[in-house]
């Protein structure tokens, strides 16, 4: 600007005194007060509009443009007039250009780099160098008048715009800035939601509380209100959360065959209408899937229409997504092994208890029986199965032995022995045929319990004097009488196992256990006992260790019986409870 | 605790719900219960007053989503009353003016529902 006006007098010698000069210096005033506007604006558009409207307006300017480029960028198209409007914001590669003003008209034929200005017809071009390149070009059509740009016109142009390329700068920063600032509040706002739902998340442990809290967050974060989360439980993916109308009717066919198809997927991803692996998910009207990572494996996936104001998805809201979709399935995962656990804790408790109830209904100690030795041992399973036998003193005459195993462990059986053992224990006041006892507990079982549930049982009643023994056994293992080693009697009469049949009559069996003679009355704990290899230890090992301990007591006898178990098993744990009772008459 | 309230006066087939203190993925679910309260008395013409609001987080905007398009499918919608300038900006920043009618005051609100 300085040159131009320095050199204005010189240049315009020929004009001096004449009225030529006075306008001329009457424009340049102008020009500078323009120029004084143009630098106290940060409005790009509006410091934009005067570069092309001031000149255009007084040089009669059919139209004209601007191209501003940033460092590394293609030059984009800022403002525009005569030209079709829809050129606007679209980029342009222009290399190679002079770095001062040119004519068109001027320029070889042959040569293409102008290409862009000529083919728009614009006539005059201005860059103007910032720092290491051209930051802006305006260009100006020619004349309406037909008139040639004169020299003077031409640099008159150019410090105009030289001038304006301050201005054109810190708007541009300014806007930058602002955008920076604006990138930097929605990155704090995700820090909140991200803090905010961690916070409440370490307090959930429902899993649709958790997924409630997630779908806030989504919603209010990314605007999205249409989305489904589909997680994978007891190996089968199911819809976990559901929103919006698109995914009112996702079925569960959907849900497993999107599932499989994404299964190598470990990031989020856009869906677009040309992608054909991914057809059938994108006509459902899903448009960013996310994969929800657990143990390097997809524990769940959330599949998302698009945002409620139709805006693309950023890389920014998918990093958001990302970190949200982890720690959701964080808290998913920590919620299904606290309720995993306490089921746990729940489970030993009732076993503890039921256990507790077990060993309360058995004997404490055994009675003794006159002319008689009698040991009984029960080794309960680690999981509490249902052995149970008893010792009843009728009179001292008359005692009822009764040993059963009910079926299932835990709770339930334990309280349907405690059942039976209520019931033996109150019929035998009663003076009844043992048969009428085993009809009516065979009642009592078939009414409290439903017909998978069952009992083995066998009850005798034994004359301590003479030995006679009146017995039923309701499909329980049959106990044996040993004579010095030999099988004398075994003791199957009697009928079906208690509780399957109601009203039932049961048969009695007689049989007498002379002196010196023993009776073993076990449970199939015993005789199902396993080893490593799934052998059972059978009936067959139980009688011959009977054969072959003639002489021994019941104590003896039970502990041989048990230790030859032990050694057949080893160390596999048995699942079942051992009961045993043997006894003989001196 | 969060210092949370939600109020709601009605007026025929509309409700004015007045929000007080924190608005945060804590005290959302009340939020929520509330709107869900409205949609099922067919109350379709709500107008959320803010007046009172200290501060809202994505969470809480994240509840207006979730009925939007119920209510405006049965021919109501949500409108917003009263935002206080902290309140504004973090509507405006997740870009929620250009999807929701928010109003200086309830009564233009109330205006322009008819109620």
């Amino acid at each position: 600007m300085t040159d131009y006006l320095n050199n204005f007098r010189d240049r315009h010698r020929d004009e001096l005194n004449t009225t030529q000069l006075d306008q001329r210096l009457i424009e340049l005033s102008a020009l500078f007060e323009i120029s004084q506007t143009l630098n106290a604006s940060l409005n790009l558009p509006s410091i934009l509009n005067t570069i092309l409207l001031v000149p255009m307006g007084r040089m009669m300017l059919s139209r004209g443009i601007i191209l501003v480029s940033q460092p590394n960028q293609p030059f984009i198209i800022e403002s525009l007039r005569g030209l079709p409007s829809d050129l606007a914001g679209s980029p342009v590669e222009l290399s190679g250009l002079p770095d001062s003003p040119f004519l068109i008209s001027e320029y070889g034929a042959t040569d293409n780099r102008p290409k862009f200005f000529s083919e728009k017809r614009l006539e005059l071009v201005l860059p103007v160098r910032s720092g290491r390149g051209i930051r802006v070009i305006v260009a100006f059509g020619p004349k309406l008048t037909g008139g040639k740009f004169s020299p003077d016109e031409i640099e008159f142009l150019h410090s105009l715009v030289n001038i304006a390329l301050q201005a054109i700068e810190n708007a541009l920063t300014l806007g930058e800035l602002s955008q920076v600032n604006e990138q930097l509040d929605h990155k704090v706002q995700e820090l909140n939601t991200l803090f905010e739902i961690g916070k409440e998340l370490n307090r959930l442990f429902e899993p649709a509380a958790i997924l409630r809290q997630f779908s806030f967050a989504l919603m209010g974060q990314l605007m999205v209100n249409q989305f489904v989360v589909l997680l994978r439980e007891a190996d089968q993916w199911q819809v976990a959360f559901r929103k919006g109308q698109i995914f009112a009717a996702f079925s569960p066919d959907q849900c497993d065959r999107f599932c499989r198809l994404l299964s190598q997927e470990k990031h989020p991803f856009r869906l677009t209408p040309g992608d054909e692996s991914w057809q059938e998910i994108y006509n459902s009207g899903v448009r960013l899937i996310v994969p929800m990572e657990i143990q390097n494996a997809n524990g769940g996936y959330i599949l998302m229409a698009s945002k409620l104001n139709n805006n693309n998805f950023s890389e920014a809201n998918l990093s958001f997504i990302s970190t949200l979709a982890n720690m959701v399935m964080a808290a998913l995962e920590n919620a299904r092994l606290i309720k995993e656990e306490l089921e746990k804790q729940r489970l030993e408790e009732e076993i503890t208890l039921a256990a507790g109830i077990q060993s309360r209904l058995l004997p404490r100690e055994m009675p003794s029986i006159p002319g008689c030795l009698i040991h009984g041992v029960n080794i309960p399973s680690h999981q509490v199965g249902g052995d149970y036998y008893d010792i009843l003193k009728i009179s001292e005459e008359r005692y009822l032995l009764a040993i059963a195993d009910v079926s299932g462990k835990g709770m339930p059986a334990a309280l349907l022995m405690s059942n039976l053992q209520a019931g033996l224990h109150a019929l035998s006041t009663l003076n009844l045929e043992l048969a009428e006892i085993v009809f009516r507990l065979n009642n009592l079982i078939y009414k409290n319990t439903s017909t998978e549930k069952y009992i083995t049982a066998f009850f005798m009643l034994f004359e301590a004097s003479s030995g006679r023994i009146e017995y039923v056994n309701a499909g329980h293992n049959p106990p044996y009488i040993f004579s010095s080693g030999t099988l004398k009697e075994t003791l199957e009469t009697g009928g079906i196992i208690l509780g399957m049949m109601p009203d039932y009559r049961f048969e009695t069996g007689y049989c007498t256990l002379h002196q010196h003679e023993i009776l073993v009355m076990f449970t199939d704990g015993i005789t199902e006992a396993m080893d490593a290899d799934d052998h059972e230890f059978e009936e067959r090992r139980v009688l011959s260790i009977l054969q072959n301990n003639v002489s021994a007591t019941p104590v003896e006898l039970n502990q041989q019986l048990l230790g030859e178990l032990r050694a057949f098993t080893g160390d596999v744990a048995q699942s079942d409870d051992i009961t045993l009772v043997s006894m003989i008459k001196i | 605790m969060s210092n949370f309230e939600v109020q709601r006066h009605d007026f025929r087939e509309g409700a004015v719900v007045y929000l007080h203190g924190f608005l945060d993925a804590h005290t959302a679910p009340r939020f929520e219960e509330a709107l869900v309260n409205l949609i099922h008395e067919n109350r379709y013409k709500i107008i959320v007053n803010m007046r009172s609001l200290d501060y809202i987080s994505s969470a809480g905007l994240g509840v207006f989503m979730g009925f939007i398009e119920e209510i405006r499918d049965k021919g109501g919608d949500i409108k917003l009353s009263n935002l206080s300038t902290k309140v504004y900006k973090v509507f405006d920043l997740l870009g929620f003016p250009a999807l929701y009618d928010i109003c200086e005051e309830e009564g233009q609100a109330r205006e322009k529902f008819n109620l």
